[in-house]
């Protein structure tokens, strides 16, 4: 049997220490019996308690190895990052090449159908929690530990974006389980994650701080173990573990002690007694070697002073440089910051990377840092250290921490909801700047608010030169009126005198005249120069906000880039564009607001015909190129299909008449004008709003609505009879009447849709729509980086059509039936009934077979994901 | 004669090649049987060692010799033919099978095989699904001495749970006929069922062999009017004789038990409880077309002048069971069903379903917990008749005996507002429902109309 040494110094227990895990016998059970009551437990107790320990070892032993996949998760830079790292490293990545054609092993196997139902519903993070179960067969166990870094370090998006994942991870259904573990005086920041997961506190368990009980269990039992090196010295054990825990707790006289300090003294108690650095040699603990032993407070603190200056005499450096290279480690409120060496190489640009470097090196062998490989960073071992790192900071390392906090503090709020450094801001930031290294969007953002407060100063000297020209025109007024009461009442006897004076006032005059026109050239040349600048910053901007359909949040900067006054085009142009939304989704108000930016339009919201009128001012103002490209921006373009016919596995022929089809699917820019006409569910993909993508999480009623609402503005029948018209309201009881006869937009048929995706009677006969690779012509999973792609950057079909094959399934109007009839009319559009309809042309998520032009799929038809859009025919 | 002094050991192995140290010496062969005992031949040894292990070479054949070498993976036998055998009863495996007509070997293409294994585990009723995912998992692990005994102990806990579930599915089927109406049931009848219910350790796979063989006797017996609660065990009694191959198959797995129970398995028993774990459950594929479930809660509803409805609050059972309120699932119904029942039922809903219970019960929805942890009633308590449960997650037994927290003068009402005391109420009816079955079962009571 291999003795070894016994204590874990500042380092968590794991499983392979459980034959010296003792004190935690009731918290290992009733967590261990938690897990099987919850897929969502919450850990928590103050620092020091030893919850990683508790789970690592503790409840990690109490499971078999075939019963128990953890993936322990940090923080890290980003906690949705570390989360995704994780699952790779677990073997959950579905997007690797196959090379063995095997495909179909995703498929859901549970029907026949051809198209399969479950695989395709399952989510990205189903499928990648299936990858890892199927690599191990085990259940997973997801340990967020520290979680409390996600409020400490982590900033509004992040945490909502992990409240997301979670929400996700609890509605999939492989075995998967998550504990939080945190401290507890972060339990109060868990408000609105809780309101989001409400299971979130129902299974929790508190660990408690160890009593002078538990200590004894600890110290004795650890002594007892045949493989333990250390030994208590038989008859003194009940008197050496309580005066460790009196040590321990020091002059606080509390009931419990924390278990690093535990740790740490135990380790010193040994090293005081073997003087053995590699913690080989065994060792008898005795009372009379305790009595020698400081207290906590003097073990900690030497522990740090003397790893602290053995490392500056081994490179040669001052303490100083010595904590200031373990500031950054460290928290404004003096708590552990894990950090990449990168970052830290950034927070201090003045010292030498090599002296940084061999000081981690020399804190990781004393213990007092630690790294974590699958974060790649390093960081405080214990909390208890990092209080006495901040309290040896200077004034200067504080102000430096601040002005970090404070640019950090803007820069991970979302562009729309930062302020500008005030000028006040910007004069404790600049004398640091030197002093730390700012990522781009940092820079970018000091720089726009440093733009911003020129400018404001800018208009203020105008303003005051403006002030000043009043002044002296009032001056002149005075002066005049006062030189024709003098003339009037001393004209005869103080001719002499009066000439004098007015000499004298022309001359001041003339003066002050000459100087404000040099102040005002000027003036005019600088504000020109920061008004151009501003306006690089803020017209992508706006462009940016109109591709995720924000409409909404950018009247304030076109405000601002009018009274810019310059590149006066460009500027209208943006305006002219969020007014034609605003006038084609029927909120006229809104339209009027912009367009007043540039002119009064004369126009008032609630008049009547406003909308006609607003149609009519926007046809008479814009340039009228520049009006049709909106119009194609935000309707669809049709291409005509003319009539023909095409057999289907050589036997089932299939017949059509001529129809107009929409040349790409129909994207979020044109579904978002009917969307906000009607007040429509409109859905962000996980990759946000992108304007010129087809817009996806529509279902076929979804579809349909659109589609009778455009028939409705552009003066067409509607083809589609809602049984409850209440739009958001429809279920397959509550499904709609088809009038094949009215002459308005609706879904191509199954028929069509095939008809045009091989392109029609132009059909070259390939496999894919427009062509025989896929990847020239589609969007599909292996080039589609998990997402959609804007319509016509691939190649077109024969007939001018784009994305047919790949990018988003396209919902068709018939229903679906596994089989054809033998025998079809001409312009057949699918069974009376059914429960699915029918889908085609793959996505960005299939595989090729998918997007072949005669693959078949269906769902249901109120079945919404990121996978489904669709476009749209028109019968003249 | 053979000379036991070679010392031939198997240092390595290689998809080709076999690293043999033969008395100190080094030699390379290909990795095939034959060549192996070519050379023990010329030496005339009759033993190989191979990871700690020594193996008489008189054990080896071509079928588990793979197995030695590791060009044969834990789960292959498991995966190649049991998804042949749930197909009838599994659309999954049918289709599975489809696709891979024309792959030949393809249980040793790992994605392939890892599929099979995938539908096996989520196709076999709950129990038996989440011990087969086990197995899968102990098979995918690293080659250690641990991971041969757990892998030969998850063969024979996967055959004793699904006896007992079976059993007790026949046992709480007769238990509901005779309340109704007795059946005379014969001295070894009663003794072997009694030994069910109040042995002090748990049944070996032999006696388990026993009991099914007794209660498909009873519900065979023409003038019982019994339902086998299967179906499919219609024409059992063929391989339910004593020295079938299925009784062989119940008796070479006891043979392994008792191996491991001296710690004298090695590499070929992985093997050999692997082959007869296959040929146990191809006797019980139709299990793959069961489900199970646990009643979590019900709750009661009935509008004036309208039907009496229940809304069922209940947990579908299987490797993916979620443990919080959102995954558990609805059924609202005018059908009645027992409180804290565990039901196995065939297809896709539980209306017509054995209710387990107590023989297996959900500790959790007795306890209003989320999440299901079901056991299975094991043994009696040596000393104090306590009865003995298994959590079939982790093999841990829980205890139970009743507090006897319903006394006559009990104010129930008093009683139904202490959260506490309604767990123990309901922990309590376990044990009396236990007895009260043995009292029905073995002719230790007689209905009021029967008197």
């Amino acid at each position: 049997m291999q003795k070894r040494y016994p204590f874990k110094f500042l380092d968590a227990y794991t499983r392979a220490d459980s034959d010296f895990f003792f004190g935690r016998t009731d918290e290992v059970e009733a967590l261990y019996e938690m897990v099987f009551q919850t897929d969502l437990l919450l850990v928590y107790g103050a620092s020091g308690t030893g919850k990683t320990s508790l789970i690592q070892c503790g409840l990690a032993s109490k499971f078999q190895s075939h019963d128990w996949l953890a993936l322990n998760i940090r923080r890290g830079g980003d906690l949705n990052a570390s989360f995704e790292k994780a699952l790779h490293d677990a073997g959950g990545t579905s997007t690797d090449p196959d090379p063995e054609q095997l495909d179909w092993l995703d498929d859901d196997l549970s029907s026949d159908s051809p198209v399969p139902a479950a695989a395709k519903s399952l989510s990205p993070l189903a499928r990648r929690f299936k990858a890892i179960y199927l690599k191990h067969f085990k259940p997973l166990y997801l340990i967020f530990d520290q979680f409390e870094e996600l409020y400490i370090l982590g900033n509004e998006s992040e945490q909502k974006q992990f409240i997301q994942t979670v929400r996700e991870i609890l509605l999939v259904e492989q075995p998967v389980k998550i504990i939080l573990s945190i401290r507890e005086e972060y339990l109060g920041q868990l408000y609105t994650f809780e309101r989001a997961v409400p299971e979130l506190l129902r299974k929790k368990l508190r660990v408690e701080p160890m009593n002078l009980d538990k200590v004894k269990t600890v110290i004795k039992r650890v002594s007892l173990q045949p493989q333990s090196i250390v030994r208590l010295q038989a008859g003194e054990e009940d008197a050496i573990a309580e005066g460790i825990f009196e040590k321990i707790r020091g002059e606080e006289k509390t009931l419990s002690i924390q278990l690093p300090y535990l740790q740490v003294f135990l380790d010193k108690f040994y090293l005081q007694i073997t003087g053995d650095e590699k913690r080989e040699a065994d060792a008898v603990l005795t009372q009379a070697a305790m009595v020698k032993m400081g207290d906590i407070g003097d073990v900690l603190r030497n522990l740090l002073d003397e790893q602290v200056l053995l490392t500056a005499q081994k490179l040669d450096q001052k303490p100083e440089t010595i904590w200031r290279i373990l500031s950054p480690f460290v928290t404004l409120e003096g708590t552990k910051e894990p950090l990449s060496e990168q970052a830290l190489y950034g927070r201090l640009p003045d010292i030498d990377p090599l002296i940084i470097g061999n000081t981690l090196q020399a804190f990781m062998s004393s213990r007092i840092l630690r790294y974590t490989e699958q974060e790649q960073r390093y960081e405080i071992a214990h909390d208890s250290l990092a209080k006495q790192i901040h309290a040896k900071r200077s004034d200067d390392e504080i102000a430096i921490l601040e002005v970090q906090r404070l640019i950090k503090s803007q820069t991970a709020l979302k562009k729309e909801a930062r302020e500008y450094f005030t000028e006040k801001q910007l004069a404790f930031i600049e004398p640091y700047l030197s002093k730390i290294k700012l990522v781009e969007e940092e820079e970018d953002w000091l720089n726009k608010s440093r733009i911003f407060e020129a400018t404001k100063k800018i208009k203020q000297e105008e303003r005051k030169a403006k002030e000043l020209q009043e002044a002296k025109a009032r001056a002149d007024q005075e002066a005049k009126l006062r030189e024709e009461a003098e003339g009037q009442k001393k004209e005869a006897e103080e001719g002499r005198k009066r000439a004098r004076t007015l000499a004298i006032l022309a001359g001041l005059v003339a003066i002050v005249a000459i100087g404000l026109g040099v102040l005002a050239f000027f003036k005019q040349r600088e504000a020109t120069v920061a008004a151009d600048q501003a306006l690089t910053i803020v017209l992508p901007d706006i462009d940016r906000n109109i591709y995720r359909l924000e409409y909404d949040v950018t009247f304030p900067k076109c405000q601002a880039a009018v009274n810019l006054k310059a590149r006066r085009r460009e500027v209208e142009k943006r305006i002219w564009e969020i007014a034609y939304f605003y006038t084609e989704a029927d909120s006229a108000a809104a339209a009027i607001a912009f367009l007043n930016l540039l002119n009064p339009t004369g126009l008032s919201k609630g008049m009547a015909g406003v909308q006609a009128k607003l149609r009519s001012y926007l046809a008479s103002t814009v340039p009228a190129s520049y009006l049709d490209s909106l119009k194609e921006r935000y309707y669809p373009k049709l291409i005509l299909v003319e009539g023909g016919s095409f057999f289907r596995d050589d036997s089932v022929e299939f017949q059509v008449d001529r129809f107009y089809i929409s040349k790409t699917e129909i994207t979020y820019w044109q579904f978002n004008v009917f969307a906000r006409a009607k007040k429509h569910h409109i859905e962000p993909p996980s990759w946000e709003y992108a304007g010129d993508n087809p817009a996806v999480f529509t279902n076929w009623y979804d579809a349909a609505f659109y589609l009778n609402w455009l028939s409705d503005r552009k003066g067409k029948r509607q083809v589609y009879k809602m049984t409850n018209p209440q739009e958001g309201n429809y279920s397959i009881d509550n499904d709609v009447e088809i009038n094949a006869k009215a002459k308005g937009y609706r879904l191509p048929t199954e028929a069509e849709w095939e008809f045009a995706a091989r392109g029609g009677r132009r059909s070259k006969g390939y496999e894919y729509s427009g062509g025989p690779e896929l990847k020239d012509v589609g969007w599909y999973a292996e080039n589609s980086n998990s997402r959609t792609h804007p319509g016509g950057q691939k190649k077109a079909n024969e007939l001018g059509l784009y994305d047919m094959s790949g990018n988003v399934w396209e919902w068709c109007q018939d229903w679906y039936a596994d089989e054809y009839p033998a025998n079809l009319n001409k312009n057949y559009s699918g069974p009376e009934e059914g429960s699915y309809r029918v889908m085609r042309g793959g996505s960005w998520n299939d595989n090729a077979g998918y997007c072949r032009t005669a693959d078949r799929g269906n769902r249901d038809p109120d079945y919404r994901n990121d996978l489904i859009g669709f476009r749209l025919v028109f019968v003249p | 004669m053979p000379n036991d002094n070679n010392n031939i050991i198997i240092q390595s192995v290689t998809d080709n090649s076999l690293t043999l140290n033969i008395n100190g010496t080094i030699q390379e062969i290909s990795n095939q049987l034959a060549d192996l005992r070519g050379i023990l031949q010329g030496l005339n040894a009759p033993t190989v060692q191979y990871a700690d292990k020594i193996y008489n070479i008189e054990h080896i054949n071509e079928a588990n010799f793979g197995f030695i070498t590791g060009k044969k993976l834990f789960n292959e036998v498991v995966a190649k033919q049991l998804i042949v055998a749930i197909e009838p009863y599994s659309t999954p495996a049918r289709i599975f099978l489809g696709r891979i007509a024309q792959t030949p070997d393809w249980e040793s293409v790992q994605r392939i095989s890892d599929k099979a294994k995938e539908i096996i585990a989520y196709s076999f009723v709950g129990v038996i699904g989440i011990q087969l995912s086990k197995l899968m998992a102990i098979g995918k692990e690293d080659f250690s001495e641990a991971k041969q005994r757990k892998y030969i102990e998850k063969c024979l806990d996967i055959v004793k749970i699904s006896l007992d579930l079976v059993c007790f599915a026949l046992i709480s089927q007769l238990w509901d006929a005779q309340k109704l109406r007795p059946r005379p049931l014969s001295a070894v009848q009663k003794e072997v069922i009694t030994h069910r219910f109040d042995g002090v350790f748990e049944s070996s796979v032999g006696e388990q062999f026993r009991l099914l063989r007794v209660l498909y006797e009873i519900f065979s017996k023409a003038e019982n009017g019994l339902t086998l609660p299967f179906p499919e065990l219609e024409g059992a009694a063929e391989w339910l004789q004593e020295n079938s191959n299925f009784h062989q198959t119940c008796q070479s797995l006891q043979g392994i038990q008792e191996k491991l129970d001296k710690s004298q398995y090695d590499l070929l028993d992985c093997y050999e409880a692997e082959t007869q774990l296959v040929a146990f459950l191809k006797y019980f594929p139709f299990l793959a077309n069961y489900r199970m479930a646990s009643i979590k809660q019900i709750g009661y509803r009935q509008i004036r002048n309208a039907e009496p409805h229940y809304l069922h609050r209940y947990a579908a059972l299987g490797i993916d069971s979620k443990a919080h309120v959102d995954a558990e699932k609805m059924n609202y119904t005018t059908q009645t069903i027992h409180t804290d029942a565990v039901l196995l039922y065939r297809g896709e809903h539980y209306s017509e379903s054995v209710n387990l219970f107590p023989f297996v019960i959900d500790y959790n929805a007795l306890i209003f917990e989320h999440g299901s942890k079901i056991c299975f009633y094991r043994s009696q308590e040596i000393i104090d008749n306590s009865l003995e449960y298994v959590y079939l997650d982790d093999n841990n037994i829980l205890n139970l005996e009743s507090k006897g927290i319903l006394k006559p003068d009990t104010d129930l009402n008093e009683l139904m507002m202490d959260n506490e005391d309604r767990k123990t109420l309901n922990l309590d009816s376990v044990v009396e429902q236990f007895w009260e079955a043995r009292r029905c079962l073995l002719g230790d009571e007689l209905n009021f109309d029967d008197l």
